[in-house]
């Protein structure tokens, strides 16, 4: 049996080295599904992950799960906004200002894409998240976010190979 | 195992290599280093008042023992348990009546066929009876009626004795004028 670790990431030493890794990715996550307060919402998502009695198989997907899920509760009272990626790409929001990670030209090209298949991208290439976190965080199953990770290459293909034919592999 | 050890975050090589080409694609930075980072104070500290805050919620957080939770829903549970037993009560009531009436009309039923048999069985004797009395009248009113029977037996008529002859007395008849009418 493996002994119970102290924090979900192992030794307090792992607990800083993945604090320091994921709150500013975390941040810009919640920040970039519209949240207001981005910082506090990724630090209540570290609180409530090590508050819990039992283990999380997948922390990282747990904190992403649940900043995605807070986020979306605190812009709520806008009702009606079945919210994603898409709102990231809208110029004028700070995310763009803050995003050191993509240029211009990557962010229109996400844009183009439709915001489900965006969504998988974005967490599977940017995040750098595994197919079964992004399955965990989304709440869908793995064969899903396998489709549209294959889909949203294949319009990306076609954006840049206009007109040309090619095999969705 | 450590945060930063490479068998936490196993991935297919086919899964990296789709990352790869889907980052060549976007013109995104290729993979990145996730584990490289190194924390600083600022973020040390953060990690560490978020864990302590962890800590107090954990051990705050008011946890209501299983007997108050048994004592809130007791009041229920008795509800529920009166109410199946006297459901119960009533369908064992509702049987036995139905059995009572069941067992009610078999007996009327066979004291019907008993007092059908029994007046079968007296009309049954009599009829043999009046088929071996000679003198029964049923018998000789079915002896005179019969289409065939040319000879009768003079015993089966009605005779009534008569003392004095029958006269027919003569009819006393007299002439009466009418008024106005001249007499002879």
């Amino acid at each position: 049996m493996q002994p119970h670790s102290p924090t979900p990431f192992g030794d307090t030493r792992d607990f800083h080295s993945a604090f320091a890794e994921l709150y500013p990715r975390l941040v810009s996550y919640g920040r970039r599904y519209g949240a207001t307060y981005p910082e506090d919402i990724a630090q209540e998502a570290f609180v409530i992950l090590m508050q819990r009695e039992e283990p999380v198989e997948h922390p990282t997907a747990f904190l992403y799960g649940t900043v995605r899920t807070l986020s979306l509760t605190e812009r709520r009272p806008m009702k009606n906004q079945n919210l994603s990626l898409e709102s990231v790409m809208e110029p004028g929001r700070n995310a763009d200002a803050e995003d050191h990670l993509l240029n211009r030209e990557v962010r229109e090209r996400m844009r183009t894409l439709s915001p489900t298949f965006r969504e998988a991208l974005w967490l599977f290439v940017v995040e750098g998240l595994s197919i079964r976190e992004i399955a965990e965080i989304l709440s869908i199953p793995e064969a899903t976010v396998k489709t549209r990770i294959h889909r949203a290459k294949a319009q990306l293909r076609d954006q840049l190979n206009p007109g040309g034919a090619h095999v969705l592999v | 195992m450590s945060w930063s050890d490479p068998a936490r975050r196993f991935e297919p090589a086919e899964d990296r290599a789709l990352r790869e080409e889907l980052a060549e694609l976007l013109g995104a930075p290729a993979s990145r280093n996730f584990f490289g980072v190194e924390p600083t104070p600022e973020l040390t500290a953060l990690a560490d008042k978020l864990r302590a805050e962890a800590d107090r919620r954990r051990h705050t957080s008011r946890k209501r023992p299983a007997w108050m939770l048994m004592a809130a829903a007791l009041p229920f549970l008795l509800a529920v348990a009166g109410v199946a037993s006297w459901g119960v009560q009533q369908k064992r009531r509702a049987d036995e009546a139905h059995l009572r009436a069941l067992q009610a009309a078999q007996e009327a039923q066979a004291q019907a066929e008993s007092a059908r048999r029994s007046t079968q069985e007296a009309s049954r004797s009599e009829m043999q009876r009046d088929r071996e009395d000679p003198r029964s009248p049923v018998r000789l009113a079915r002896q005179g009626s019969k289409p065939g029977g040319k000879v009768r037996n003079p015993d089966a008529e009605l005779v009534l004795p008569v003392d004095h002859p029958l006269q027919t007395p003569g009819l006393e008849t007299r002439q009466v004028k009418a008024q106005g009418q001249p007499q002879k």
